[in-house]
């Protein structure tokens, strides 16, 4: 039976279960469809080969051990080879990943390797290296009451000259020890894998549905030092870190789509700010957050009454 | 395809150790040999050297999915593979930093495969140095506690399960284990080399080690990339830029790097538990004579 969903600003038509998306229109018709049975073993246009992976035009191919064969095509299609019958849960964890990731290339959307809340109607992205603290600076934010657009992926789409973010999922992926520095109770969530003792958190309530006019773009970083520090990045540093901070990056060169990713980074780079918040590696949450906060213009400092006296 | 292409060497050269016995030092006399700049290079850019065996950046990149949502065994089984392909896809050799223990995976396979080694480069310090060093770099002096570590036959770098490291974890063992680990690499393509030998003979076992990883450099080139990579000069550009690869908890990495200076900081009892752990491999190395006396 073809389930509807909607994620990433795409109305995806699903043979297989993706319980986690959002639901789609009834009447949508698919960007992208995603149906269960054959994939190729290899890609006869491969332009590139990874280790569990090829890249050919407008193609690519994900091949998991035990898990999954997964064949995205044009950026409306991925078909899915199961190799083993129990492991539905692990095979929506990377679709949702590298092949969604994949499939976002492929139509020429720049993504970001970022999550995304809401402050005064604006998103703000976090963006930065793998497990620099993406998911637990936003979800700081989301328990502090502010809303969340998505996790880990950020599509960004450029209209008018304005960069909006598109909405995820309502699930966001946290490590158990950002868990218990967030004070978030885990022992009743579900692990995203066996073995793997990262949690699903489901986000709904603070989800927000709508594409969204980005404010900012913060780069974590995590260094040495002892204090957090916000460093504003001009001109070409702007556009280089939107371009290292691309979702799956390394797969954008042999899928020839470079000059439109090329585009819209310097669209995006181009309309809004983008600093680097270097942060200590040891955890500092709230100090990073009130600084942001800061930034963000939420505490104005106080002006210096005029000294009247003569 | 012919059969000698077939198995014709890797390009990657490894700077194999245990943590805190060289390797650092290594590499950045590495850099200065092999950048073409006159000032000494700038120790947070040494990208004349790869990067490290457990580094999850490239990884990822070659994969083409998140380490973070894989399990240590899968890690593992695709561990040898980013090696291969690593080595396939360099144009010239590489030298590599590597923690890792020279192990095989549960699948039988090299961690660290032959196919994509050139050769490999083995630094090893006196484990009773190695002790206060490591100790001094985790932001402690609890001696007693390291000791523990370089004994633990199942010790391993970034293990944490609870959060995502920086690195993939890297499984070392104990110090001995992790010596006698390497010795699998086959005869030929291994170099052993002392710390001790470093500090004490710099230029005879530094240029050792440029011929053996087939450089070309001359002695005056050798001796100037030296020189460029002192201790002085290194902990001066610490102080004045700081070390990206310095731990937040340790107050510098550039310590002393001296030789024998467990002896004004472990005791006696520390000192022999050390040699009881390790006696075997500290004999093979030099460190202790037959008779338990101590030469470094």
């Amino acid at each position: 039976m073809i389930q509807k969903y909607f994620v990433f600003g795409m109305n995806v038509h699903s043979e297989f279960n993706l319980p986690v998306l959002l639901p789609g229109a009834d009447d949508s018709k698919p960007d992208v469809n995603i149906q269960v049975g054959q994939t190729p073993d290899t890609l006869p246009n491969c332009q590139k080969k990874g280790v569990a992976f090829e890249i050919a035009p407008n193609e690519f191919l994900l091949d998991l051990k035990d898990i999954a064969r997964f064949h995205v095509v044009d950026g409306t299609s991925i078909t899915i080879e199961r190799k083993s019958e129990d492991k539905d849960e692990d095979i929506q964890l990377f679709l949702l990943g590298s092949c969604l990731g994949a499939i976002l290339h492929q139509r020429k959307i720049l993504a970001l390797h970022a999550s995304a809340i809401v402050h005064e109607g604006e998103a703000v992205l976090f963006t930065g290296i793998s497990g620099v603290g993406k998911s637990t600076t936003a979800n700081g934010f989301r328990l502090d009451g502010y809303k969340m657009l998505t996790d880990d992926v950020c599509p960004v789409q450029i209209i008018d000259g304005i960069p909006y973010a598109l909405p995820g999922y309502p699930q966001s992926k946290l490590w158990e020890d950002s868990l218990e520095k967030l004070e978030i109770e885990y022992k009743d969530l579900n692990h995203i894998r066996d073995g793997v003792n990262k949690r699903k958190v489901p986000i709904r309530e603070s989800f927000i549905t709508e594409p969204t006019p980005i404010k900012k773009v913060y780069v974590l970083r995590s260094s040495n030092m002892d204090d957090v520090e916000i460093i504003n990045l001009e001109d070409a540093d702007k556009f280089r870190i939107i371009l290292s901070m691309t979702y799956r990056r390394y797969l954008l060169k042999d899928m020839g789509i470079q000059p439109y990713h090329f585009a819209n980074g310097t669209a995006l780079a181009n309309a809004i700010p983008i600093k680097v918040v270097r942060r200590p590696q040891a955890f500092c949450l709230p100090e990073l957050m009130e600084l942001v906060k800061e930034d963000l213009g939420e505490k104005q400092l106080m002006e210096e009454p005029e000294n009247k006296e003569v | 395809m012919n059969e000698v292409n077939k198995t014709a060497e890797g390009n990657i050269i490894w700077l194999a150790s245990y943590p805190k016995s060289g390797n650092t030092w290594t590499r950045i006399f590495l850099n200065n040999l092999l950048s073409e700049q006159e000032e000494p290079i700038d120790i947070n850019d040494l990208h004349e050297t790869g990067s490290i065996s457990s580094a999850r950046n490239l990884f990822d990149e070659l994969v083409g999915v998140d380490s973070g949502d894989f399990r240590p065994d899968e890690i593992d089984y695709y561990l040898p593979r980013v090696h291969r392909l690593r080595s396939e896809q360099l144009e010239e050799k590489e030298f590599i930093k590597s923690h890792n223990a020279f192990t095989k995976n549960k699948n039988g396979e090299w961690l660290i495969p032959i196919e994509a080694t050139y050769k490999a480069i083995y630094l090893v310090r006196n484990p009773l140095d190695v002790c206060v060093s490591f100790a001094h770099h985790s932001g402690h002096t609890d001696f007693d506690k390291t000791i523990e570590q370089m004994a633990k036959s199942n010790m391993t770098l970034a293990s944490s399960h609870k959060r995502q490291n920086n690195q993939l974890h890297q499984y070392m063992g104990s110090w001995s284990d992790h010596y006698e680990s390497w010795q699998n690499v086959p005869a030929g393509k291994l170099l052993v080399v002392r710390y001790e030998d470093m500090k004490l003979h710099t230029l005879e076992t530094f240029t050792k080690i440029v011929k053996f990883a087939d450089l070309p450099h001359s002695s005056e080139e050798i001796a100037a990339a030296l020189e460029k990579s002192s201790i002085g000069r290194l902990q001066k550009m610490e102080e004045e830029k700081g070390f990206l690869e310095k731990t937040q908890k340790a107050n510098r990495f550039f310590r002393k790097g001296i030789i024998g200076s467990w002896q004004k900081e472990l005791s006696e009892e520390q000192a022999h538990k050390i040699i009881q752990d390790h006696t075997t491999v500290m004999i093979k190395l030099g460190y202790l004579n037959k008779d338990g006396t101590l030469n470094f």
